[in-house]
């Protein structure tokens, strides 16, 4: 007997999506909240929460002042006391002032009551340059909460899983970092599933299958590595997985790897400055799980150890399609 | 590609000379096949092939003196052509493989590597490359790589496997590839020890920078002052044996030079050379004159004249042959046996001094060596244990050792471990020399013509005997006169009376 099932599903695009699973969310649970500045009547910066607080009411969707700790330590509160916030930082570069609620209170909540009390918040914050916009708001410091003991690190790359990982943010029950690429908020449309659903946390998605090379990305680095994939093997017959690691903590340690096992070869692509990157991260669990099967030396490909440049170097900053094909052809030619 | 490259093969030569070369380029060669002979200060060998394939370049010609470590012979692997069949066969890595060689070229990305580390002695080889080695059973450490830099590559240990010494005869880099499971990881973890393990031995010294010792070999090496990279390991894994520090102790067998030799470098260096005046000073020629050198400026010499009446021994001689032809046994073989009796009643002959630790060490062995003369130059040969040996025995082994000898075909076991040195030059003439110790010996003596001379008797009787001079020359430092004489005397005495030595046969 064939079993059939129907899902309805709309084209969105990233940010479309994100503000879709905000909207399921405050619907299915009361105890969501979300605050930030200009989220509400302005519908936030990037307009993803456009409309919310008409549907949802002030109570609900809160402007605040600007003020990022008060933002996150705020939500802290809230997330104690049984609510689930969603605080909204306008972009990553400008969460500098509530690192200390985050790294003092919120990642060490549950530790430090011994399990007693727990953080169920979220932070979104739109991160990553190629948009031309100013100081600051480029950057991409995820290693920065990588390295927090307590916090998840998610970071989506297309709308069905910006949905998706959102709503399983929203119901973790402790911190979770929701890392937005700006720059693929509106870079592209994807059928989304109306209604609810989620993507498990820490699993990593593989959107390319390949023999020769495991290409390993996130966010906006994720459409680059496609391309740059495909070309390669247009050209020259080499083959790539490409995986999108969506969570950047926990890694999917099982996922890298099993690629890197299949392939012998690995190709890192992040846009943040090498040194104290993720990628060192992904190296030491390659190193960990599947030394034996290298055929070739880890490459990387990230950004310069210097803040993002203004907008007339950020091309030359951030890593491209040539720049990724170059390393994989270094990592099969080693 | 695999480099043959000169090693060493013993005793811590440092170069070796070209003597002949058995191959040409484009000539196929199969694995232990001999490339080219070389000689080095004592011995004359054949640098085998490590590998099946196609001579593609010799890199010396006949004379030419190469350095230990230099390329001698390259030869590419059979199992290099196999990879590449493999390669296109397949066709979604052949056409990667294909445009990688290309992208390599272009992109210049192995500039940054690393040739192979001798300083540790470790092979290049990517991890993967390793876990292959390591399930097919072979030591990576022991496969020359023909990768970028010298790396060894998944199709050298696919190769380097099928290896025929490895005891799977006949078996291409495919069929080992597919017999190990696949080359895919991850899915051939288990199966994989199945395949046959290389012989390690023969190419672990060779390749290995790092002499393999046991702690207590080490012990003994520091102790005699002996650098274990010197020294090559007999144990057939290549591990350093205290035997081997030893035999590398008692030193390479070359005595004084009596007899002017010219060598077959020489006669051909002369026809070819327009000054025939000048004869190259190499090989073994210049390995004698180090030698001796180094004898005769350690070594205060001296040398005691006597003769002996050998008219009795030569009367045993006849009258055994008499008996059974087969028997025909060489006076010298009754020389060597009184000498052995001779020293063990004056023990200090046979004896080597260390000085560092200030001891005079008394060997418990009585090995004779017997200096040969050659066409390449004097070499000694040692016939070992003659305590344990009849005088017939003594006689066998001094032909077959004297015959290795002009053949070139001595080991290094063949010159080692001497305790004192005969030089039987009679047969050519003389009656006296000085000869020079074979280092770190302590003595020597030399025989010269046996002839019959007019001997007064005791009683004044003139008699015509068959006298033969000796020349004993002996380490001043160990030993003085007297004892030299006591000790000529000794075996005067087993010579001119030979029922002793049937008394006093052990």
């Amino acid at each position: 007997m064939a079993i059939s099932a129907r899902v309805e599903t709309r084209q969105m695009t990233l940010v479309q999506a994100v503000t879709d699973a905000l909207r399921t969310m405050l619907r299915e649970r009361d105890d969501v909240l979300l605050l930030g500045e200009d989220i509400g009547k302005n519908g936030g910066v990037f307009r993803a929460t456009d409309g919310l607080m008409d549907e949802f009411g002030e109570e609900r969707v809160m402007d605040t002042p600007l003020a990022e700790s008060g933002i996150i330590g705020s939500a802290i509160g809230m997330a104690i006391n049984g609510f689930r916030p969603v605080a909204e930082i306008q972009f990553l570069g400008f969460i500098y002032p509530g690192l200390n609620q985050i790294m003092t209170h919120a990642t060490r909540m549950r530790s430090r009551s011994l399990g007693r009390y727990s953080v169920p918040m979220v932070i979104r914050a739109p991160y990553g340059g190629g948009v031309r916009a100013p100081e600051i708001h480029s950057d991409s410091m995820e290693a920065l909460f990588t390295h927090m003991p307590g916090i998840k690190v998610v970071v989506p790359s297309t709308p069905y899983d910006a949905k998706g990982l959102l709503i399983s943010a929203i119901e973790d029950p402790d911190p979770v970092l929701f890392l937005e690429p700006l720059r693929s908020y509106r870079a592209g449309r994807g059928d989304v599933p109306e209604g609810k659903y989620s993507i498990e946390l820490g699993q990593a998605a593989t959107l390319k299958e390949g023999n020769d090379v495991s290409i390993f990305a996130w966010g906006a680095m994720i459409p680059k590595a496609l391309k740059a994939a495909e070309k390669i093997e247009q050209e020259q017959g080499i083959t790539c997985d490409v995986i999108d690691l969506r969570t950047l903590y926990p890694l999917d340690k099982d996922a890298i790897s099993a690629s890197v096992q299949k392939t012998g070869r690995a190709v890192i692509v992040h846009e943040a400055q090498s040194t104290g990157g993720v990628s060192g991260d992904i190296m030491s669990v390659i190193n960990d799980t599947s030394f034996l099967y290298l055929r070739s030396p880890i490459e990387r490909v990230t950004g310069y150890d210097m803040p993002v440049p203004m907008f007339s170097l950020e091309d030359e900053y951030l890593p491209n399609e040539d720049r990724i094909r170059h390393a994989i052809k270094k990592s099969v030619n080693f | 590609m695999t480099e043959v490259k000169l090693n060493d093969i013993g005793e811590g030569m440092t170069e070796a000379e070209i003597m002949q070369i058995l191959v040409e380029p484009g000539a196929s060669v199969s694995v232990d096949e001999p490339l080219v002979e070389i000689q080095t200060d004592k011995l004359t060998a054949e640098l085998p092939s490590p590998v099946a394939g196609v001579v593609e370049k010799i890199h010396a010609k006949v004379g030419d003196i190469v350095q230990v470590g230099n390329a001698v012979v390259t030869v590419s692997a059979a199992g290099e052509t196999i990879s590449e069949e493999h390669k296109t066969a397949q066709p979604s890595e052949g056409n990667s493989m294909g445009s990688r060689t290309n992208e390599s070229a272009e992109s210049g990305v192995n500039d940054e590597l690393m040739p192979f580390n001798s300083k540790t002695g470790h092979v290049l080889a990517v991890p993967h490359t390793r876990k292959i080695a390591r399930d097919l059973g072979v030591d990576i450490e022991h496969i020359q790589g023909t990768g970028p830099s010298g790396r060894v590559t998944e199709e050298d240990v696919y190769a380097f496997s099928a290896h025929p010494k490895s005891g799977v005869d006949n078996k291409t880099y495919e069929s080992v590839r597919s017999e190990a499971g696949s080359a895919e990881p991850g899915l051939a973890e288990s199966g994989l020890s199945q395949a046959s393990q290389p012989e390690s031995g023969a190419l672990a010294s060779s390749v290995r920078g790092i002499a393999s010792a046991s702690p207590a070999v080490r012990k003994l090496a520091r102790e005699y002052g002996v650098d274990l990279a010197d020294i090559r390991g007999s144990d057939g894994l290549g591990r350093i044996r205290a035997e081997d520090i030893t035999a590398h102790q008692a030193g390479p067998a070359v005595t004084q030079s009596i007899v002017q030799t010219i060598s077959a470098e020489v006669k051909s260096q002369e026809a070819k050379s327009s000054d025939a005046r000048e004869i190259p000073f190499r090989g073994r020629r210049r390995a004698i004159a180090k030698k001796m050198s180094q004898s005769m400026f350690t070594i205060p010499h001296v040398t005691h004249f006597d003769e002996v009446d050998v008219t009795d021994i030569f009367a045993v001689k006849e009258s055994l042959k008499k008996v059974d032809p087969e028997k025909n046994v060489s006076v010298a073989a009754f020389y060597i046996k009184a000498l052995q009796f001779a020293l063990q009643e004056v023990p200090i002959f046979n004896a080597k001094l260390d000085e560092e630790n200030e001891v005079i060490r008394l060997e418990q062995e009585y090995n004779i060596g017997i200096a040969a003369d050659t066409e390449d130059g004097l070499i000694v040969p040692v016939i070992k244990n003659v305590e344990k040996l009849s005088v017939f025995q003594i006689h066998t082994q001094m032909k077959q050792l004297i015959k290795k000898a002009k053949e070139n075909r001595l080991t290094a076991a063949d010159i080692s471990d001497g305790t004192f040195t005969v030089s039987n030059v009679g047969p050519m003439g003389s009656t006296g020399a000085t000869p020079i110790i074979n280092y770190p010996e302590c003595a020597l003596m030399a025989f010269h013509k046996t002839k019959k001379t007019p001997v007064v008797r005791d009683n004044d009787e003139i008699v015509i005997r068959q006298v033969m001079n000796i020349s004993m020359t002996f380490d001043h430092r160990v030993a003085d006169g007297a004892k030299a004489v006591q000790f000529t005397n000794h075996f005067i005495k087993y010579i001119e009376n030979p029922n002793l030595l049937l008394v006093d046969l052990g």
